[in-house]
């Protein structure tokens, strides 16, 4: 009963909820709230200093995260100027209009608003007499700067790639998109951590309960905080048990804006270099930036090529063992006998033996990912090497099934996306699992089953395997076929835009006349 | 509450049934031929060429190795379980390619072995059946030349008998539907058998078989030609691999092309040409109550291949005389098939039946009893239309 209480009573308390203060005219009551608030924040600098010799003031700052120079130039040698004859100091106001040059001052009573401040690098200044404070922006960007993509590589289209910082990302989309329809809200949320989020879309082409609806989740979360997007998504995807992705993860602004102009809505996140963009539906998941920038051949082979790698990898292993072991009829005598051949003298059944090289796989690319960089080349050479001959050699695993594993595993890597193919990567053993003591039957039903569960899931309200159920034969024309711009006219329908048309239909008629020649 | 037991019990549904059929590769031996013989007992006999993965050895990767299993048993199905007290793994039939009677069992009568072939899911239809001449045990037992196995080369020579027509291949879809439509009348299945040669050909595999048995001992050949007459579900009679051409000609059956030999001794020189795109169809000129006068009508295009001896100017003179003669000697080969047929064995495997049961349902209904008879009395012209479409490489004679 007493545990209950207690957990009760920790559940009502605010955890994370800063004491605040209230501002006064003393600049000493305000400086001991504000100490005693920061006690043992080492990084957190004062500065005392009087302005024009006849009122004392003082700054603060987080350290590392301003300009120092800055508040050189632009404050302290202003305020403490003495010569200069600039009238007196009746408020805050006049300080801000008449003395400091800096390009961003505010002014604020509210303490959340002040302290909010600091730690997004700014300063704060409090003077004697004025129960408001001024805070000044002296942020200085510190991290990486702006680099080429690193997962979402492409070939030939833009090489920019967000970066953890939100700002210089927003700069990226921003300078992308040059209308006043394109908002950016921004909303604080995480008790400690106190993240900012900010939602981008295109006002009249996205659907506006889509960013209410986002909005509204976000809101709702009451956690300590968000380490990166990452970690946001399991809280606002609408099906929080699925192993199917319900949002594009991207890492490119390009991408960012050919989704904002189709409808759909970014959330992005301060400290994160990935930005979220929703609602997805599952055939996003095989669709890279790429596309947009081949010909419409070339990426509707590439769409179907990445399609034909998700049945194998999903499905590689699974008929291997269903084939063999329940239906040899169904494989051509002589590869028949070759398998069985490669078979014979393995102890392992089929299962067995797929199980333990798909396990060693991913064990080896788990591996891979953990391990130091300078030792990399070793984990492949084990891996590759030793795993693959060796096993082979000894007669423990036939050969067949390292092409199988191996099939299955470059496959997955062909699925764009890290989030997908890791996906893909668990729902391989289900179906082997299936097929090893039901065979195709097995496999077949278990489709049935995951055909089922991925078209209940919804993201942001929109069904996952749009448009093909429920069917819309104009949008699948525009998604899974790239046509010329003739037929690309329309945004997909399923995100319910408020404008529909993407392309005019003139567009395509300004190319050169039938004879080839300019007119 | 409900809802769980209602997702246990379709759990259970489509899992329980388990692998109750499962089969590890590492454990069948496929079957790729199949024979029946019928014992002196009267027992069915059953053999089989069944293909079992070896596995890896050090120099040489993925060995199969053939095994020969034998069994008799009251039934085929018995010979066939019975099969399993010798052989060390579970025999599947889903690859098995050729089917081979002997000639006792199809004396014997073959609808059992019809009614196996397609009654049991596991042969396929496109099984091809060969009659041998003596028993398909002592045939199977022919060791392989070339290829791996026995039934690898007998497969190539199945695929080479469509360029030769002298070989023929019955799948059992058409056994069936032979068995189905002329039961009564005939038909004719392809023959597979051996000889003892000591002209062997020659391989590197054939080596440790020459060791044992020296080069000038005979040693057993299997060939593919000829074919098997079955009137009434039983072997009437064989025919030689020209008469069997005839009879391939005559319903249609032609894959490729054929070749012809011909001496012209008034002009001193002989030809042979390659027939190809050769189109039967047997029509019937008068059809009254007691009689029936048949023409087989055969189109065809030839290429000249070779010459021997002086020919004379090319000219339409020359062609025309080469089609005449070409088209008299297909024509004679004709009747000598359908002579056989009617004199000698007096069943109409050669198929007139079918072309004029279709062509005259009416006339057919009456004659359907007596056939046989009425059959054996037409009387059969030809009438062959042979083009001579060009003369291969050579304008001229090569000594000219």
């Amino acid at each position: 009963m007493i545990f209950l209480k207690s957990l009760l009573k920790r559940k009502n308390q605010k955890l994370g909820s800063e004491e605040l203060f209230k501002l006064t005219t003393s600049l000493d009551k305000n400086k001991q709230n504000i100490e005693s608030l920061f006690d043992k924040c080492d990084d957190f600098i004062k500065r005392d200093f009087t302005i024009m010799r006849n009122r004392r003031a003082c700054l603060y700052y987080f350290d590392n995260m301003v300009s120092s120079e800055n508040i050189s130039r632009f404050i302290l040698e202003q305020l403490m100027e003495i010569d200069m004859d600039r009238g007196t100091i009746k408020n805050a106001e006049s300080i801000k209009n008449k003395l400091l040059p800096s390009h961003d001052v505010k002014i604020s009573k509210d303490t959340n608003e002040l302290l909010k401040a600091v730690y997004d690098g700014d300063c704060i200044i409090f003077i004697d007499g004025i129960d408001e404070a001024l805070i000044v922006n002296v942020r200085v960007a510190k991290g990486r700067t702006v680099g080429n993509p690193l997962i979402e590589v492409s070939a030939i289209g833009p090489q920019e790639g967000f970066v953890e910082d939100l700002h210089l990302n927003l700069a990226l989309l921003r300078k992308r998109i040059k209308t006043s329809k394109y908002k950016i809200e921004f909303s604080t949320n995480g008790r400690i951590t106190k993240n900012t989020f900010a939602i981008m879309y295109i006002e009249g082409i996205a659907k506006n309960d889509f960013v209410k609806e986002l909005k509204n989740r976000i809101e709702q979360i009451d956690t300590d905080g968000f380490i990166d997007s990452g970690h946001l998504r399991r809280f606002i995807s609408d099906n929080k048990l699925t192993i199917f992705p319900q949002e594009i993860i991207t890492e490119r602004p390009d991408r960012c804006v050919n989704h904002l102009l189709e409808g759909r809505v970014v959330v992005m996140l301060d400290g994160s270099a990935f930005a979220l963009i929703y609602p997805s539906v599952f055939i996003d998941l095989l669709k890279t930036a790429d596309e947009a920038y081949m010909s419409y051949y070339m990426s509707m082979f590439l769409l179907l090529l990445r399609f034909v790698a998700f049945l194998i990898s999903t499905f590689g292993a699974a008929l291997y063992i269903a084939l063999t072991i329940y239906n040899p009829g169904m494989i051509p005598t002589q590869l028949l006998i070759t398998i069985a051949s490669s078979r014979a003298g393995v102890p392992f059944p089929a299962f067995i033996e797929a199980f333990i090289m798909e396990f060693t796989f991913e064990i080896i690319r788990e591996a891979n990912i953990r391990i130091p960089k300078p030792i990399g080349p070793s984990i492949s050479i084990v891996g590759g090497l030793v795993i693959g001959q060796s096993v082979v050699q000894a007669g423990i695993v036939s050969q067949a099934m390292i092409i199988v594993v191996a099939l299955t595993a470059i496959s997955a890597f062909a699925v764009p996306g890290y989030t997908t193919n890791s996906a893909l990567r668990l729902i391989r053993f289900p179906f082997m699992i299936v097929a090893s003591f039901l065979g195709m039957y097995g496999i077949i039903s278990l489709l049935i089953v995951l055909l089922i569960h991925m078209a209940s899931i919804r993201s942001v309200g929109v069904p996952y395997l749009s448009p093909i159920t429920p069917i819309n034969i104009k949008d699948i024309q525009n998604i899974l076929f790239h046509g010329p711009p003739k037929l690309q006219v329309y945004r997909p329908s399923f995100l319910e835009p408020t404008d529909p048309v993407h392309t005019s239909r003139k567009s395509s008629k300004n190319t050169p006349g039938k004879k080839g020649r300019l007119e | 509450m409900k809802k769980y037991l209602l997702f246990i019990l379709c759990f259970m549904c489509i899992f329980l049934s388990s692998c109750w059929d499962s089969k590890e590769l590492s454990d069948i031996g496929l079957v790729v031929m199949t024979g029946f013989d019928l014992d002196d007992d009267g027992l069915e006999r059953v053999t089989v060429l069944s293909v079992q993965p070896f596995g890896q050895t050090q120099n040489q990767e993925n060995v199969a190795t053939t095994w020969i299993g034998t069994a008799s048993g009251k039934s085929i199905f018995e010979a066939f379980r019975n099969l399993r007290r010798t052989s060390t793994r579970s025999l599947i039939w889903r690859h098995n390619k050729i089917i081979l009677i002997g000639e006792k069992k199809a004396m014997a009568g073959i609808s059992n072995i019809t009614d196996i072939l397609t009654r049991n899911a596991e042969f396929r239809y496109d099984n091809v059946i060969f009659i041998t001449p003596g028993e398909a045990h002592e045939m199977m037992q022919v060791p392989s030349n070339l290829e791996k196995s026995l039934f690898r080369e007998l497969l190539g020579m199945i695929e080479s008998a469509g360029e030769w027509a002298k070989g023929f291949a019955l799948d059992v879809k058409d056994l069936s539907l032979n068995s189905l439509a002329s039961y009564q009348h005939g038909f004719v299945i392809g023959t597979m058998g051996f000889y003892y040669t000591s002209k062997t050909p020659f391989t590197i595999d054939f080596q440790e078989y020459l060791k044992l048995f020296w080069k000038d001992t005979e040693q057993p050949i299997a060939y593919v030609s000829g074919g098997a007459v079955i009137d009434k579900d039983r072997l009437v009679g064989w025919l030689s691999p020209t008469e069997l051409r005839g009879y391939l000609i005559l319903n249609n059956n032609i894959d490729k092309t054929f070749s012809i030999y011909k001496d012209i001794y008034d002009l001193g020189y002989q030809i042979t040409a390659d027939i190809t795109e050769v189109k039967t169809e047997i029509l019937f000129r008068f059809v009254s109550d007691e009689e029936i006068h048949a023409t087989v009508k055969v189109k065809a295009k030839g290429f000249l291949t070779e010459i021997q001896g002086e020919a004379p100017q090319y000219d339409d003179a020359l062609y025309n005389k080469i089609e005449n003669i070409l088209a008299n000697e297909i024509a004679s080969e004709l009747s000598s098939v359908v002579k056989r047929a009617q004199d000698d064995l007096r069943t109409d495997f050669t198929g007139f039946h079918k072309s004029f049961s279709i062509k005259y349902p009416k006339q057919w209904e009456d004659f359907k009893g007596n056939w046989c008879e009425i059959f054996c009395r037409i009387p059969v012209s030809y009438d062959v239309d042979l083009k001579i479409r060009h003369r291969g490489l050579m304008s001229r004679n090569f000594y000219d």
